[in-house]
Protein backbone atom coordinates (compact mmCIF):
# COMPACT_ATOMS: atom_id res chain seq x y z
CA UNK A 1 0.00 0.00 0.00
CA UNK A 2 1.38 3.27 -1.06
CA UNK A 3 1.64 6.28 1.13
CA UNK A 4 -1.13 7.97 -0.85
CA UNK A 5 -3.42 5.00 -0.35
CA UNK A 6 -2.72 5.02 3.40
CA UNK A 7 -3.65 8.71 3.64
CA UNK A 8 -6.85 8.07 1.69
CA UNK A 9 -7.88 5.20 3.99
CA UNK A 10 -7.18 7.33 7.05
CA UNK A 11 -9.37 10.10 5.72
CA UNK A 12 -12.10 7.64 4.88
CA UNK A 13 -11.88 6.15 8.37
CA UNK A 14 -12.08 9.58 9.97
CA UNK A 15 -15.08 10.42 7.79
CA UNK A 16 -16.80 7.17 8.70
CA UNK A 17 -16.19 7.69 12.42
CA UNK A 18 -17.50 11.25 12.15
CA UNK A 19 -20.56 10.03 10.30
CA UNK A 20 -21.24 7.33 12.88
CA UNK A 21 -20.88 9.76 15.70
CA UNK A 22 -23.19 12.25 14.02
CA UNK A 23 -25.78 9.59 13.35
CA UNK A 24 -25.51 8.41 16.94
CA UNK A 25 -26.18 11.97 18.20
CA UNK A 26 -29.27 12.24 16.03
CA UNK A 27 -30.47 8.87 17.23
CA UNK A 28 -30.01 9.85 20.86
CA UNK A 29 -31.87 13.10 20.29
CA UNK A 30 -34.72 11.21 18.71
CA UNK A 31 -35.12 9.05 21.83
CA UNK A 32 -35.63 12.07 24.12
CA UNK A 33 -39.25 13.13 24.80
CA UNK A 34 -40.25 15.92 22.51
CA UNK A 35 -41.80 19.01 24.08
CA UNK A 36 -45.43 19.19 23.17
CA UNK A 37 -46.50 21.90 20.84
CA UNK A 38 -49.06 23.25 23.37
CA UNK A 39 -49.25 23.31 27.22
CA UNK A 40 -51.10 20.60 29.06
CA UNK A 41 -54.80 20.88 29.61
CA UNK A 42 -55.13 20.67 33.37
CA UNK A 43 -53.17 22.32 36.10
CA UNK A 44 -53.59 21.66 39.80
CA UNK A 45 -51.79 23.50 42.52
CA UNK A 46 -51.64 24.24 46.22
CA UNK A 47 -49.61 26.51 48.41
CA UNK A 48 -49.51 29.34 50.86
CA UNK A 49 -50.44 32.97 50.58
CA UNK A 50 -49.76 36.04 52.64
CA UNK A 51 -52.25 38.88 52.83
CA UNK A 52 -51.27 42.34 53.99
CA UNK A 53 -53.04 44.06 56.85
CA UNK A 54 -56.16 46.03 55.99
CA UNK A 55 -56.90 49.09 58.14
CA UNK A 56 -60.50 50.26 58.35
CA UNK A 57 -61.68 53.82 58.55
CA UNK A 58 -63.92 53.29 61.53
CA UNK A 59 -65.44 55.97 63.73
CA UNK A 60 -64.45 56.83 67.25
CA UNK A 61 -66.95 56.36 70.04
CA UNK A 62 -68.44 59.83 69.94
CA UNK A 63 -71.05 61.62 71.96
CA UNK A 64 -72.06 65.17 71.03
CA UNK A 65 -71.14 68.41 72.69
CA UNK A 66 -73.65 71.27 73.12
CA UNK A 67 -72.81 72.59 69.64
CA UNK A 68 -73.54 69.20 68.12
CA UNK A 69 -69.90 68.48 67.35
CA UNK A 70 -68.40 65.05 68.11
CA UNK A 71 -67.17 64.58 71.65
CA UNK A 72 -64.85 61.60 71.75
CA UNK A 73 -65.44 59.10 74.52
CA UNK A 74 -62.59 56.93 73.26
CA UNK A 75 -60.78 56.36 69.99
CA UNK A 76 -60.80 53.08 68.08
CA UNK A 77 -58.48 52.08 65.23
CA UNK A 78 -59.49 48.79 63.66
CA UNK A 79 -57.78 46.62 61.12
CA UNK A 80 -57.68 43.11 59.77
CA UNK A 81 -54.18 41.94 60.59
CA UNK A 82 -51.85 40.43 57.99
CA UNK A 83 -52.12 36.69 57.81
CA UNK A 84 -50.83 33.54 56.18
CA UNK A 85 -53.29 31.19 54.55
CA UNK A 86 -53.47 28.17 52.29
CA UNK A 87 -55.15 27.64 48.97
CA UNK A 88 -55.77 25.03 46.30
CA UNK A 89 -56.68 25.61 42.69
CA UNK A 90 -57.59 23.89 39.48
CA UNK A 91 -56.96 25.62 36.18
CA UNK A 92 -58.16 24.13 32.90
CA UNK A 93 -56.61 25.52 29.73
CA UNK A 94 -58.98 27.48 27.52
CA UNK A 95 -56.60 28.49 24.76
CA UNK A 96 -52.89 27.99 24.30
CA UNK A 97 -52.09 30.93 26.58
CA UNK A 98 -55.23 31.33 28.64
CA UNK A 99 -56.36 29.39 31.68
CA UNK A 100 -59.47 29.62 33.83
CA UNK A 101 -58.55 29.25 37.46
CA UNK A 102 -60.84 28.27 40.32
CA UNK A 103 -59.30 28.67 43.77
CA UNK A 104 -60.41 27.72 47.25
CA UNK A 105 -58.61 29.41 50.11
CA UNK A 106 -58.42 29.40 53.88
CA UNK A 107 -56.95 31.91 56.31
CA UNK A 108 -57.43 32.92 59.95
CA UNK A 109 -56.50 36.58 60.34
CA UNK A 110 -57.18 38.55 63.46
CA UNK A 111 -59.50 41.53 63.63
CA UNK A 112 -57.95 44.00 66.03
CA UNK A 113 -58.96 47.28 67.58
CA UNK A 114 -56.62 49.63 69.34
CA UNK A 115 -58.65 51.50 71.95
CA UNK A 116 -56.96 54.70 73.07
CA UNK A 117 -57.54 58.24 74.34
CA UNK A 118 -60.34 57.40 76.74
CA UNK A 119 -61.98 60.49 78.17
CA UNK A 120 -61.59 59.10 81.68
CA UNK A 121 -58.00 57.99 81.13
CA UNK A 122 -58.65 54.27 80.99
CA UNK A 123 -55.65 52.18 80.02
CA UNK A 124 -55.13 51.75 76.30
CA UNK A 125 -55.98 48.25 75.16
CA UNK A 126 -55.59 46.15 72.02
CA UNK A 127 -58.52 43.83 71.60
CA UNK A 128 -58.68 41.05 69.03
CA UNK A 129 -60.83 38.40 67.50
CA UNK A 130 -59.85 35.53 65.23
CA UNK A 131 -61.70 35.41 61.93
CA UNK A 132 -62.01 32.24 59.86
CA UNK A 133 -61.95 33.15 56.18
CA UNK A 134 -63.04 30.73 53.48
CA UNK A 135 -62.86 32.01 49.93
CA UNK A 136 -63.64 30.98 46.39
CA UNK A 137 -62.02 32.91 43.53
CA UNK A 138 -62.50 32.73 39.79
CA UNK A 139 -59.72 34.14 37.64
CA UNK A 140 -58.44 34.31 34.09
CA UNK A 141 -54.71 33.78 33.73
CA UNK A 142 -52.79 34.73 30.59
CA UNK A 143 -49.37 33.16 30.09
CA UNK A 144 -46.71 34.90 27.99
CA UNK A 145 -45.30 31.90 26.13
CA UNK A 146 -43.76 33.87 23.29
CA UNK A 147 -43.83 30.86 20.99
CA UNK A 148 -41.56 28.80 23.17
CA UNK A 149 -43.02 25.93 25.10
CA UNK A 150 -39.80 24.58 26.49
CA UNK A 151 -38.41 27.43 28.53
CA UNK A 152 -38.33 27.12 32.30
CA UNK A 153 -40.03 30.34 33.34
CA UNK A 154 -43.37 31.54 32.07
CA UNK A 155 -44.62 34.93 33.24
CA UNK A 156 -48.33 35.58 33.43
CA UNK A 157 -50.93 38.14 34.34
CA UNK A 158 -54.19 37.39 36.04
CA UNK A 159 -57.44 39.00 37.06
CA UNK A 160 -60.70 37.92 38.62
CA UNK A 161 -63.02 38.08 41.56
CA UNK A 162 -64.42 36.02 44.34
CA UNK A 163 -66.51 35.61 47.42
CA UNK A 164 -65.41 35.02 50.95
CA UNK A 165 -67.28 33.69 53.95
CA UNK A 166 -65.99 35.03 57.21
CA UNK A 167 -66.86 33.43 60.50
CA UNK A 168 -66.44 35.41 63.67
CA UNK A 169 -65.01 33.82 66.76
CA UNK A 170 -67.33 31.21 68.19
CA UNK A 171 -69.08 31.12 64.82
CA UNK A 172 -71.62 33.55 66.22
CA UNK A 173 -71.88 35.47 62.98
CA UNK A 174 -71.10 34.82 59.33
CA UNK A 175 -70.42 37.58 56.85
CA UNK A 176 -70.07 37.41 53.08
CA UNK A 177 -67.73 39.68 51.18
CA UNK A 178 -66.62 40.20 47.61
CA UNK A 179 -63.26 40.99 46.17
CA UNK A 180 -61.71 41.71 42.79
CA UNK A 181 -58.06 41.34 42.05
CA UNK A 182 -55.40 41.73 39.39
CA UNK A 183 -51.85 40.55 39.54
CA UNK A 184 -48.69 39.25 37.92
CA UNK A 185 -46.61 36.16 38.47
CA UNK A 186 -44.28 33.59 37.05
CA UNK A 187 -44.37 29.83 36.72
CA UNK A 188 -41.05 28.09 37.07
CA UNK A 189 -41.03 24.58 35.65
CA UNK A 190 -38.67 21.99 37.02
CA UNK A 191 -36.26 20.94 34.28
CA UNK A 192 -34.66 17.63 33.39
CA UNK A 193 -31.70 18.65 31.32
CA UNK A 194 -33.12 20.83 28.59
CA UNK A 195 -36.57 19.39 28.94
CA UNK A 196 -39.30 20.95 30.98
CA UNK A 197 -41.21 18.77 33.40
CA UNK A 198 -44.91 19.14 34.17
CA UNK A 199 -44.24 20.15 37.75
CA UNK A 200 -43.12 23.52 38.99
CA UNK A 201 -43.35 26.42 41.36
CA UNK A 202 -45.47 29.46 40.88
CA UNK A 203 -45.21 32.84 42.53
CA UNK A 204 -47.66 35.66 42.12
CA UNK A 205 -48.51 39.02 43.59
CA UNK A 206 -51.90 40.57 43.29
CA UNK A 207 -53.71 43.70 44.34
CA UNK A 208 -57.01 42.81 45.94
CA UNK A 209 -59.96 45.19 46.07
CA UNK A 210 -62.18 44.11 48.89
CA UNK A 211 -65.69 45.20 49.78
CA UNK A 212 -68.52 44.15 52.11
CA UNK A 213 -68.19 41.23 54.43
CA UNK A 214 -65.85 41.93 57.27
CA UNK A 215 -65.18 45.46 56.17
CA UNK A 216 -65.98 47.73 59.09
CA UNK A 217 -66.74 50.72 56.91
CA UNK A 218 -68.45 51.33 53.62
CA UNK A 219 -65.28 51.69 51.60
CA UNK A 220 -63.42 49.50 49.14
CA UNK A 221 -60.06 48.45 50.54
CA UNK A 222 -56.94 47.59 48.59
CA UNK A 223 -54.55 45.00 49.91
CA UNK A 224 -51.70 42.93 48.53
CA UNK A 225 -51.67 39.14 48.35
CA UNK A 226 -48.47 37.20 47.75
CA UNK A 227 -48.60 33.49 47.08
CA UNK A 228 -46.27 30.57 46.45
CA UNK A 229 -47.61 27.39 44.91
CA UNK A 230 -46.47 23.95 43.78
CA UNK A 231 -48.32 22.94 40.65
CA UNK A 232 -48.67 19.91 38.47
CA UNK A 233 -49.96 19.79 34.91
CA UNK A 234 -51.68 16.89 33.22
CA UNK B 1 -103.34 76.48 113.40
CA UNK B 2 -105.09 73.19 113.24
CA UNK B 3 -103.58 70.06 114.75
CA UNK B 4 -104.40 66.48 113.94
CA UNK B 5 -103.45 63.58 116.12
CA UNK B 6 -101.15 61.09 114.51
CA UNK B 7 -103.58 58.35 115.40
CA UNK B 8 -106.27 60.18 113.42
CA UNK B 9 -104.05 61.14 110.48
CA UNK B 10 -104.38 59.05 107.37
CA UNK B 11 -100.79 57.90 106.86
CA UNK B 12 -100.58 54.52 105.10
CA UNK B 13 -96.87 53.63 105.23
CA UNK B 14 -95.24 50.53 103.79
CA UNK B 15 -92.56 48.33 105.28
CA UNK B 16 -91.13 47.17 101.98
CA UNK B 17 -90.08 48.89 98.81
CA UNK B 18 -92.53 48.74 95.92
CA UNK B 19 -91.40 46.01 93.55
CA UNK B 20 -91.15 48.29 90.51
CA UNK B 21 -89.55 51.27 92.24
CA UNK B 22 -85.91 51.84 91.31
CA UNK B 23 -85.34 55.51 92.20
CA UNK B 24 -84.70 56.27 95.85
CA UNK B 25 -87.16 59.19 95.80
CA UNK B 26 -89.85 56.92 94.43
CA UNK B 27 -89.29 54.24 97.07
CA UNK B 28 -89.19 56.63 100.02
CA UNK B 29 -92.20 58.67 98.99
CA UNK B 30 -94.32 55.54 98.63
CA UNK B 31 -93.05 53.90 101.82
CA UNK B 32 -93.42 57.13 103.78
CA UNK B 33 -97.04 57.52 102.80
CA UNK B 34 -96.62 60.69 100.75
CA UNK B 35 -97.93 59.30 97.47
CA UNK B 36 -99.64 56.18 96.27
CA UNK B 37 -99.42 54.84 92.73
CA UNK B 38 -102.74 54.33 91.00
CA UNK B 39 -101.41 53.36 87.57
CA UNK B 40 -98.39 53.49 85.32
CA UNK B 41 -96.95 56.98 85.83
CA UNK B 42 -100.03 58.09 87.84
CA UNK B 43 -99.81 59.04 91.51
CA UNK B 44 -102.22 60.30 94.13
CA UNK B 45 -100.97 62.80 96.71
CA UNK B 46 -101.91 61.36 100.07
CA UNK B 47 -102.62 63.82 102.94
CA UNK B 48 -98.97 64.03 103.95
CA UNK B 49 -97.83 64.67 100.38
CA UNK B 50 -100.58 67.21 99.91
CA UNK B 51 -99.50 69.08 103.07
CA UNK B 52 -95.92 69.22 101.80
CA UNK B 53 -97.11 70.59 98.47
CA UNK B 54 -99.20 73.26 100.17
CA UNK B 55 -96.29 74.27 102.38
CA UNK B 56 -94.02 74.63 99.36
CA UNK B 57 -96.69 76.75 97.68
CA UNK B 58 -96.98 78.97 100.73
CA UNK B 59 -93.22 79.46 100.90
CA UNK B 60 -93.15 80.50 97.26
CA UNK B 61 -96.14 82.80 97.89
CA UNK B 62 -94.37 84.53 100.75
CA UNK B 63 -91.26 85.05 98.65
CA UNK B 64 -93.26 86.44 95.75
CA UNK B 65 -95.10 88.81 98.08
CA UNK B 66 -91.75 89.97 99.48
CA UNK B 67 -90.48 90.73 96.01
CA UNK B 68 -93.65 92.69 95.40
CA UNK B 69 -93.67 92.35 91.62
CA UNK B 70 -95.82 89.72 90.00
CA UNK B 71 -97.72 89.39 86.84
CA UNK B 72 -99.61 86.71 85.02
CA UNK B 73 -98.91 85.81 81.44
CA UNK B 74 -101.04 83.84 78.99
CA UNK B 75 -100.29 80.20 78.45
CA UNK B 76 -99.45 80.80 74.80
CA UNK B 77 -96.63 83.22 74.04
CA UNK B 78 -94.80 84.21 70.87
CA UNK B 79 -91.69 82.08 70.39
CA UNK B 80 -89.53 85.18 69.98
CA UNK B 81 -89.73 85.90 73.72
CA UNK B 82 -88.42 82.43 74.58
CA UNK B 83 -85.73 82.59 71.92
CA UNK B 84 -84.56 86.01 73.13
CA UNK B 85 -84.02 84.61 76.61
CA UNK B 86 -82.41 81.39 75.35
CA UNK B 87 -85.14 79.12 76.70
CA UNK B 88 -86.92 78.07 73.56
CA UNK B 89 -86.47 74.31 73.61
CA UNK B 90 -89.60 72.65 74.84
CA UNK B 91 -89.07 69.95 72.25
CA UNK B 92 -85.93 68.53 73.85
CA UNK B 93 -87.49 68.26 77.28
CA UNK B 94 -90.76 66.96 75.87
CA UNK B 95 -88.90 64.29 73.91
CA UNK B 96 -87.11 63.16 77.05
CA UNK B 97 -90.34 63.02 79.05
CA UNK B 98 -92.17 61.20 76.28
CA UNK B 99 -89.38 58.66 76.53
CA UNK B 100 -90.23 58.14 80.19
CA UNK B 101 -93.92 58.03 79.34
CA UNK B 102 -93.10 55.25 76.89
CA UNK B 103 -91.25 53.29 79.53
CA UNK B 104 -87.62 54.26 79.08
CA UNK B 105 -85.38 54.90 82.04
CA UNK B 106 -82.40 57.20 82.10
CA UNK B 107 -79.32 56.57 80.03
CA UNK B 108 -75.82 57.24 81.34
CA UNK B 109 -74.29 57.94 77.92
CA UNK B 110 -73.21 61.48 78.58
CA UNK B 111 -70.56 63.47 80.40
CA UNK B 112 -70.84 66.14 83.07
CA UNK B 113 -68.43 68.36 84.89
CA UNK B 114 -68.76 70.36 88.06
CA UNK B 115 -67.68 73.98 88.01
CA UNK B 116 -68.26 77.15 89.96
CA UNK B 117 -71.80 77.39 88.65
CA UNK B 118 -72.64 73.80 89.47
CA UNK B 119 -72.92 70.70 87.37
CA UNK B 120 -73.26 71.07 83.63
CA UNK B 121 -73.40 68.67 80.72
CA UNK B 122 -70.39 68.63 78.42
CA UNK B 123 -71.59 65.88 76.10
CA UNK B 124 -74.53 63.60 75.56
CA UNK B 125 -75.13 60.45 73.55
CA UNK B 126 -78.78 59.93 74.36
CA UNK B 127 -82.02 61.89 74.65
CA UNK B 128 -82.61 59.95 77.85
CA UNK B 129 -79.49 61.31 79.54
CA UNK B 130 -81.01 62.81 82.70
CA UNK B 131 -79.30 66.20 82.68
CA UNK B 132 -80.16 68.66 79.94
CA UNK B 133 -77.71 70.86 78.11
CA UNK B 134 -77.78 74.53 78.99
CA UNK B 135 -80.80 76.66 78.13
CA UNK B 136 -81.36 77.06 74.42
CA UNK B 137 -79.19 74.17 73.29
CA UNK B 138 -81.18 72.09 70.84
CA UNK B 139 -78.57 69.43 70.11
CA UNK B 140 -80.45 66.72 71.93
CA UNK B 141 -83.65 66.86 69.93
CA UNK B 142 -82.81 63.86 67.79
CA UNK B 143 -83.07 60.28 68.94
CA UNK B 144 -79.72 58.56 69.32
CA UNK B 145 -78.92 54.85 68.80
CA UNK B 146 -79.22 54.26 72.56
CA UNK B 147 -82.75 55.71 72.55
CA UNK B 148 -83.74 53.82 69.43
CA UNK B 149 -82.43 50.52 70.78
CA UNK B 150 -84.29 51.04 74.03
CA UNK B 151 -87.66 51.96 72.56
CA UNK B 152 -87.37 49.28 69.88
CA UNK B 153 -86.71 46.71 72.56
CA UNK B 154 -89.87 47.80 74.40
CA UNK B 155 -92.04 47.99 71.28
CA UNK B 156 -90.41 45.76 68.68
CA UNK B 157 -91.73 45.53 65.17
CA UNK B 158 -91.86 42.22 63.36
CA UNK B 159 -88.28 42.15 62.19
CA UNK B 160 -86.56 43.71 65.19
CA UNK B 161 -85.76 40.53 67.07
CA UNK B 162 -84.35 38.84 63.98
CA UNK B 163 -82.35 41.85 62.81
CA UNK B 164 -80.67 42.72 66.10
CA UNK B 165 -78.93 40.89 68.88
CA UNK B 166 -78.01 41.22 72.51
CA UNK B 167 -74.92 41.19 74.67
CA UNK B 168 -75.14 39.71 78.12
CA UNK B 169 -72.58 39.07 80.78
CA UNK B 170 -71.16 39.79 84.19
CA UNK B 171 -69.11 42.60 85.66
CA UNK B 172 -66.91 41.22 88.39
CA UNK B 173 -64.54 42.77 90.95
CA UNK B 174 -62.48 40.53 93.20
CA UNK B 175 -64.74 37.64 92.35
CA UNK B 176 -67.91 39.50 93.33
CA UNK B 177 -70.55 40.94 91.04
CA UNK B 178 -70.55 44.72 90.63
CA UNK B 179 -73.91 46.43 91.15
CA UNK B 180 -74.67 49.64 89.28
CA UNK B 181 -71.89 49.51 86.69
CA UNK B 182 -72.58 51.28 83.41
CA UNK B 183 -71.80 49.10 80.38
CA UNK B 184 -71.62 50.55 76.88
CA UNK B 185 -71.47 48.45 73.71
CA UNK B 186 -69.74 50.26 70.85
CA UNK B 187 -69.97 49.01 67.28
CA UNK B 188 -66.93 50.27 65.31
CA UNK B 189 -68.64 49.52 62.01
CA UNK B 190 -71.61 51.80 62.68
CA UNK B 191 -70.17 54.13 65.31
CA UNK B 192 -73.18 53.51 67.56
CA UNK B 193 -73.23 53.21 71.34
CA UNK B 194 -75.91 51.50 73.39
CA UNK B 195 -75.71 51.16 77.14
CA UNK B 196 -77.26 49.58 80.18
CA UNK B 197 -76.53 48.92 83.85
CA UNK B 198 -75.82 45.97 86.05
CA UNK B 199 -79.02 45.94 88.06
CA UNK B 200 -78.46 42.80 90.11
CA UNK B 201 -76.04 41.97 92.87
CA UNK B 202 -74.38 39.31 90.73
CA UNK B 203 -73.22 42.01 88.30
CA UNK B 204 -75.23 40.70 85.37
CA UNK B 205 -76.27 42.91 82.50
CA UNK B 206 -78.00 42.68 79.13
CA UNK B 207 -77.84 45.18 76.29
CA UNK B 208 -80.50 44.67 73.63
CA UNK B 209 -81.17 46.13 70.20
CA UNK B 210 -77.60 45.91 68.93
CA UNK B 211 -76.70 45.73 65.27
CA UNK B 212 -74.95 42.44 64.43
CA UNK B 213 -71.16 42.53 64.38
CA UNK B 214 -68.15 42.86 66.64
CA UNK B 215 -68.50 45.28 69.55
CA UNK B 216 -66.17 46.89 72.07
CA UNK B 217 -67.53 46.89 75.63
CA UNK B 218 -66.63 49.67 78.05
CA UNK B 219 -67.48 49.48 81.74
CA UNK B 220 -67.47 52.55 83.95
CA UNK B 221 -68.75 53.49 87.38
CA UNK B 222 -71.67 55.90 87.52
CA UNK B 223 -70.93 59.55 88.04
CA UNK B 224 -71.27 59.95 91.80
CA UNK B 225 -73.23 63.18 91.34
CA UNK B 226 -76.02 61.50 89.41
CA UNK B 227 -76.36 58.05 90.92
CA UNK B 228 -80.00 58.40 91.89
CA UNK B 229 -80.90 59.28 88.32
CA UNK B 230 -79.95 55.81 87.15
CA UNK B 231 -80.25 53.11 89.76
CA UNK B 232 -81.57 52.65 93.26
CA UNK B 233 -79.68 51.19 96.16
CA UNK B 234 -75.97 51.71 96.53
CA UNK B 235 -74.06 51.17 93.31
CA UNK B 236 -70.38 50.32 93.40
CA UNK B 237 -68.44 53.38 92.27
CA UNK B 238 -64.98 52.19 93.23
CA UNK B 239 -63.56 50.68 90.08
CA UNK B 240 -61.61 51.85 87.08
CA UNK B 241 -62.97 52.27 83.58
CA UNK B 242 -62.30 48.96 81.83
CA UNK B 243 -62.64 47.64 78.30
CA UNK B 244 -63.42 44.11 77.22
CA UNK B 245 -60.26 42.17 76.40
CA UNK B 246 -61.78 40.63 73.26
CA UNK B 247 -64.26 41.72 70.63
CA UNK B 248 -67.77 40.70 71.61
CA UNK B 249 -69.61 39.42 68.56
CA UNK B 250 -73.34 40.10 68.43
CA UNK B 251 -75.24 37.65 66.22
CA UNK B 252 -78.40 38.57 64.37
CA UNK B 253 -81.40 37.40 66.37
CA UNK B 254 -79.35 35.98 69.21
CA UNK B 255 -77.12 36.62 72.17
CA UNK B 256 -73.37 36.97 72.30
CA UNK B 257 -73.05 34.40 75.04
CA UNK B 258 -72.06 35.43 78.50
CA UNK B 259 -69.16 37.87 78.65
CA UNK B 260 -67.27 38.38 81.89
CA UNK B 261 -65.32 41.59 82.43
CA UNK B 262 -63.11 41.89 85.48
CA UNK B 263 -62.67 45.37 86.89
CA UNK B 264 -60.22 46.58 89.52
CA UNK B 265 -60.45 49.18 92.27
CA UNK B 266 -59.42 52.72 91.50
Amino acid sequence: MTVAERVTWRWMGLAAWTAVMCLATVAEAQTRPQPSSSPKRWEFGGGVRWTTAMPFDTADANERDPAGAPFRLFAVDTQLEHAFGAHLYIAPRITRSLRLEVTGSYAAPQLSASVTRDVENADDVLIKETITQLGVDLALLYEFRNGRTSRANVPFIMGGGGFSRELHEGQALVETGQSFFAGVGVKGYFMRGQVRRSVGLRFDARASFRMNGLVLDDKTHVGAVLSAVVFKQF
Amino acid sequence: MSCVRATDFFLPTLKDDPADAEAISHRLLVRGGFVRQVGSGLYTYLPLGQRVMLKIESIIREEMNTIGVEWSMPVLLPAELWKASGRYDVETIALHEIGHLSGLGHSAIGETETGATGRKVTASGSVMFPIAFGAGVVTNRNLQPDDIAGISDLYPDGGFAAATGTVSGLIVKNGQGVYGAHVVAFNPATGTMVGNFTLKADGSFTIAGLSPGPHVLRVEPLDDGDVESFVGGTPDLDFRVTFSSRFVVVPAGGDSGSVTINVVRK
